[in-house]
């Protein structure tokens, strides 16, 4: 009989045993599928007393829009943020998995996350996966050290810049930020600059869309805007709603009615020894 | 032929007040043969929370025997049941582990939550979580269920008007995809009670 | 008591009784049955209770599912058996290990002729003869519509009182059985 160990929770890292038994699916003519990706548009950039960073929210698979709100700017540290793009698990997996090292590390230290610490626990994750880890990121945080913004691309290679984007409206956003950027931008500045540039990205490039996300990292403190632009609402609901000419015919029904929860009272009559 | 449509499957799940539905299709396949048409596809975890499993068969009977394991080993060591949000981390991380060498599997989740807070989430065959407030889809006719979902939700639905919309939106959808179909099948859940309701469906 | 037999796809017409091996083979199909068959047999062994046909079913998914990523078998599955209180049942497992209890259930290319004809005359609760009657109906549309059918096929029963090869339908005498 096979082992029970098969399912026991493992210790982590990757399983490769259904590798060639997909292989030989795909031998039979099926295809592989497609993964949820983030075809992004995510920026950031550091202004006058910290760093900012913005996201659209559009998550989809192929041609279809999978999510039309969903989050982007992922939490590292309470300093640290990142913004991912490229497919959705990878880039979800890479940030949780280093934000609970950073935790661990804080634990250990006493001390606040630096940015670069995030930053080389991110490359050296992704350079060992040879890019196979399809996570580009723009990692953004204010430390001990002052303000830092990072892009960090699936190969593991990383550019340390004053503004930054990626994704698939990384051009589009790059336009208006070559424009306009400028040093010594005021908060309400740069976040002006941020949200135009993420909706140059929502306007021209196909795969982004929806809204804007913004967070802004300044020392100490963090403000996290979530759906700070919502420029594309639904124009199509009707107001009375759907009503249905004819009931769904039902061949059986079977309700179970639930348990009530008892509630348990502590300091009862012990149960003698 | 993806991976995904060798056995065909539809499934939905919707957010009303205070109480959720989910609902499949019943039909097993193996490409354009019909098996069965009183396949399974959700599954109950424990009372107040429920997972349908989208896309081929045998990863699907796997991946939930898996997952029942784990959840009972949780039940025993924590003396509860699992939130909603920690077995959608839970089933996430299963999927996860296997990234390069995934379950063709693309898992529905819906439950309820603390304060009996419906919660309902979808996600990729490795493990990105796609939360939403509304509705969630997925399967061969997710397509078409998109459409569906997106004119015929309403927020905060009572419980018979939720049965009835998530049933429309099914069979409608159900009926433009070759590959699912074949009968419905819909677990609606309230805080005190979950009704479970066959569907009659299109046998073409 | 209860008995299991493995219908091992139409067109090579081997069926595998779990209690008393009947033909010994080397190809990778067999070689699984075999090792089906054997633990199946070591269950009641140890635990003087044989597996339930519902736990062979599932006993058989699980060892396909986890042999599939190694050594890919290829086989397709039909497992019928008696239990007492459950009464006969027919499980479908296909050779990627996907499970399913049916009420008729066929593999192969003839399977496509098989299941027609069983959509259009099963009908549950039916007694062994009109059963028998049904799946000579079966074979004999195989034999006039399958460019490529097999020669020989077999019968076999299973009910209360075990598994039992009930006849051959042969039209090569001497054939080489598979």
């Amino acid at each position: 009989m096979s082992p029970v160990a098969e399912s026991v929770p493992p210790k982590g890292g990757f399983s490769f045993d259904l590798c060639r038994r997909n292989e030989m699916l795909v031998q039979k003519g099926l295809k592989q599928p497609s993964f949820l990706k983030t075809g992004t548009t995510i920026v950031g950039l550091i202004f006058q007393d910290g760093v900012i960073l913005g996201a659209d929210t559009r998550a989809t698979e192929g041609p279809i829009v999978a999510d039309k709100n969903c989050e982007k700017i992922h939490y590292m540290a309470p300093n640290i943020y990142c913004c991912g793009a490229g497919t959705a698990a990878d880039t979800e997996a890479v940030t949780d998995m280093v934000s609970s090292q950073l935790k661990l590390h804080r634990y250990h230290t006493g001390r606040e996350s630096r940015v670069v610490t995030a930053l080389t626990l991110l490359k050296s994750h992704l350079f060992s996966y040879q890019g196979y880890v399809s996570a580009a990121l723009v990692l953004g945080g204010v430390d001990v050290t002052g303000p830092h913004l990072h892009t960090i691309y699936p190969h593991g290679s990383t550019d340390t810049l004053p503004f930054a984007t990626m994704g698939s409206g990384s051009l589009a956003a790059m336009a208006v930020f070559e424009s306009k950027y400028r040093e010594g931008l005021t908060r309400d500045e740069g976040v002006k600059l941020v949200a135009e540039a993420i909706c140059s990205g929502i306007f021209n490039d196909l795969g982004s869309g929806s809204n804007v996300d913004i967070c802004v990292i300044t020392k100490g403190k963090k403000e996290y805007l979530r759906n700070y632009m919502l420029p594309n609402p639904r124009t199509y609901v009707s107001e009375k709603g759907y009503s249905f000419a004819k009931k769904t015919e039902v061949l059986l029904t079977k309700i179970t009615p639930l348990r009530e929860l008892v509630e348990v009272v502590e300091g009862g009559d012990a149960m003698e020894e | 032929m993806s991976i995904f449509e060798y056995n065909g499957s539809a499934l939905v799940a919707m957010v009303g007040k205070n109480c959720f539905a989910i609902a499949s299709d019943r039909r097993l396949g193996v490409q354009l043969q019909t098996i069965a048409t009183d396949f399974q596809k959700i599954y109950k975890i424990h009372d107040k929370l429920f997972i349908g499993l989208a896309g081929l068969a045998t990863d699907t009977q796997t991946l939930y025997q898996r997952l029942v394991f784990r959840h009972k080993l949780y039940q025993l060591r924590e003396e509860r049941d699992m939130k909603p949000e920690t077995f959608a981390s839970l089933v996430s991380a299963l999927l996860y582990e296997k990234r390069f060498g995934p379950y063709f599997c693309q898992p529905v989740i819906a439950g309820l939550g603390d304060e009996d807070k419906p919660f309902i989430c979808t996600m990729d065959s490795i493990g990105a979580k796609e939360l939403a407030k509304d509705f969630v889809v997925a399967g061969t006719a997710s397509e078409s269920l998109y459409g569906a979902c997106e004119s015929m939700f309403k927020p905060d639905m009572e419980a018979e008007e939720l049965f009835e919309t998530i049933s429309q939106a099914l069979l409608s959808s159900v009926d433009r995809d070759c590959l699912s179909g074949w009968g419905g099948h819909v677990y609606l859940v309230t805080p005190t009670e979950v009704t479970e309701r066959i569907l009659k469906g299109r046998m073409d | 008591m209860s008995t299991m037999l493995l219908y091992v796809q139409i067109e090579t017409q081997l069926i595998y009784n779990l209690k008393k091996r009947q033909m010994k083979k080397t190809t990778p199909w067999a070689q699984f049955t075999e090792y089906i068959q054997k633990n199946v047999a070591l269950y009641q062994f140890r635990n003087g209770i044989p597996l339930t046909t519902a736990a062979t079913a599932n006993f058989t998914r699980g060892e396909l599912a986890t042999a599939l990523p190694k050594i890919p078998y290829m086989v397709n599955i039909i497992l019928a058996g008696y239990d007492k209180g459950t009464g006969p049942s027919l499980y479908y497992i296909d050779y990627i290990a996907s499970l399913h209890k049916l009420d008729k259930a066929a593999f192969g290319y003839g399977s496509y002729f098989a299941l027609s004809m069983m959509d259009r005359h099963y009908r549950r609760g039916m007694t062994v003869e009109e059963a028998i009657e049904l799946v000579d109906k079966c074979i004999t549309e195989i034999r006039s519509r399958l460019v490529i059918a097999p020669p020989n096929f077999v019968i076999k029963i299973v009910d209360k009182d075990g598994a039992r090869e009930f006849a051959w339908r042969e039209s090569i005498k001497d054939a080489p059985t598979a």
